[in-house]
């Protein structure tokens, strides 16, 4: 979802202030803080849909879904994303309640958009996958059915499961399993 | 490579006739064509270098390297696309003259402006061909090689290579230092 740049060195400790306090929210890559752009209607919805299926699925299991206000922090790749959903099992995410930011997670879900696609399939993705926890990385178009899985098998790689109309989305880090049209639900563009 | 496109319906004979004399390539999508814009000198020099390693890998083993100015014809999806690099190891293949369709290598080297489309639909596209054993995509921001493999069981897998690695592609048994792709690549000379 990044858009737009400002030009002077930011620290984590400086950006973490600001985002506390700004009206509108900021990624942050390596020194640099990039604006957020809104969402669309559809591509709200599919998070929506997401976000309230897997909510109910977790519950009880110790592990947290958390929406695109909540920030993930990549330490390795000095970045801090708001990922459209998130899951996370980790207890160390969390020991302390006041943190902004998850760091464990081992599940993230893009929707994509046509102006981030190319980031969240490219660097952003390459930034996530020095993620230890994460087992799931999964796009969801906004202009198709289709749910590509990117999984992690036994040997460390990185393995792409597509899904698209009449099929049936499965997600290994948390067990969910749901039909495609279900995260398509009321979305404008996909209705029937 | 993808850029402008225009919106009255051409067939894909009407399509291919025209790329026989256009003086610039063109794409084609379901009845669509769309111009391909010019490439980098780092775009062209990664493109070169894969280009001349590969011939001379595959010399006498009964494949083909193709530069972008070969097409490669997607036909469950009604496309054409100039890959960068492709290797074409199908005796299928050898009668075509202005297109291949049995590629077991496809390569783009990444630019700004495709990369979403190189990612996204264009290898959704390319995993249509069932020759297809591995999709490459090279940045041209830095020294990264993403190679994209057919497994055992059918499915894509992801190798990543970075500097001082030895990038290997597994369709044509081809190793090689990731340097070597990046040599005398304009951005890339440290």
């Amino acid at each position: 979802m990044i858009a737009s740049k400002s030009y002077t060195y930011i620290s984590p400790e400086e950006y973490l202030e600001g985002e506390k306090i700004s009206p509108i929210k900021h990624e942050y890559r390596e020194g640099e803080v990039y604006a957020m752009s809104g969402a669309s209607k559809a591509h709200d919805k599919i998070a929506v849909n997401m976000l309230a299926m897997l909510s109910s699925h977790v519950r009880g299991t110790g592990c947290s879904v958390y929406s695109s206000d909540m920030k993930v922090r990549v330490e390795a790749a000095d970045v801090f994303y708001y990922p459209d959903v998130k899951v996370t099992c980790d207890a160390r995410d969390d020991r302390n309640p006041d943190e902004q930011f998850i760091r464990y997670p081992r599940l993230i879900v893009e929707v994509l958009s046509p102006t981030t696609q190319g980031f969240d399939r490219g660097d952003k993705f390459a930034n996530y996958r020095l993620i230890e926890t994460l087992q799931e990385y999964v796009l969801i178009s906004q202009e198709r059915m289709m749910v590509e899985c990117f999984r992690l098998n036994a040997e460390g790689r990185w393995v792409l499961y597509p899904y698209g109309p009449g099929e049936e989305v499965h997600l290994a880090s948390v067990e969910f399993r749901c039909p495609i049209a279900d995260i398509y639900e009321k979305v404008p563009g996909f209705n029937s | 490579m993808i850029a402008s496109k225009s919106y009255t319906y051409i067939s894909p004979e009407e399509y291919l006739e025209g790329e026989k004399i256009n003086p610039i390539k063109h794409e084609y999508r379901q009845g669509k064509v769309y111009a391909m814009s010019g490439a980098s000198k780092a775009h062209d020099a990664i493109a070169g270098n894969l280009f001349a390693m590969l011939r001379s890998h595959v010399r006498g083993k009964g494949c083909r390297v193709y530069t972008p100015d070969m097409k490669v014809k997607v036909e469950a999806v009604d496309v054409f696309y100039y890959p960068d690099v492709k290797v074409t190891c199908d005796a299928r293949d050898k009668d075509e003259v202005y297109f291949k369709r049995y590629p077991c290598l496809v390569v783009e080297v990444l630019s700004p402006k495709t990369q979403a489309f190189d990612r996204g639909e264009k290898f959704a596209d390319y995993r249509l061909i069932e020759t297809l054993k591995e999709y490459v995509l090279i940045s041209q921001e830095r020294m990264t090689v993403e190679c994209f493999g057919r497994n055992a069981e059918g499915d894509w897998e992801l190798y990543t290579y970075g500097p001082g690695e030895e990038v290997h592609l597994a369709s044509v048994d081809f190793r090689c230092p990731i340097a070597e792709i990046y040599e005398d690549v304009p951005i890339m000379s440290n």
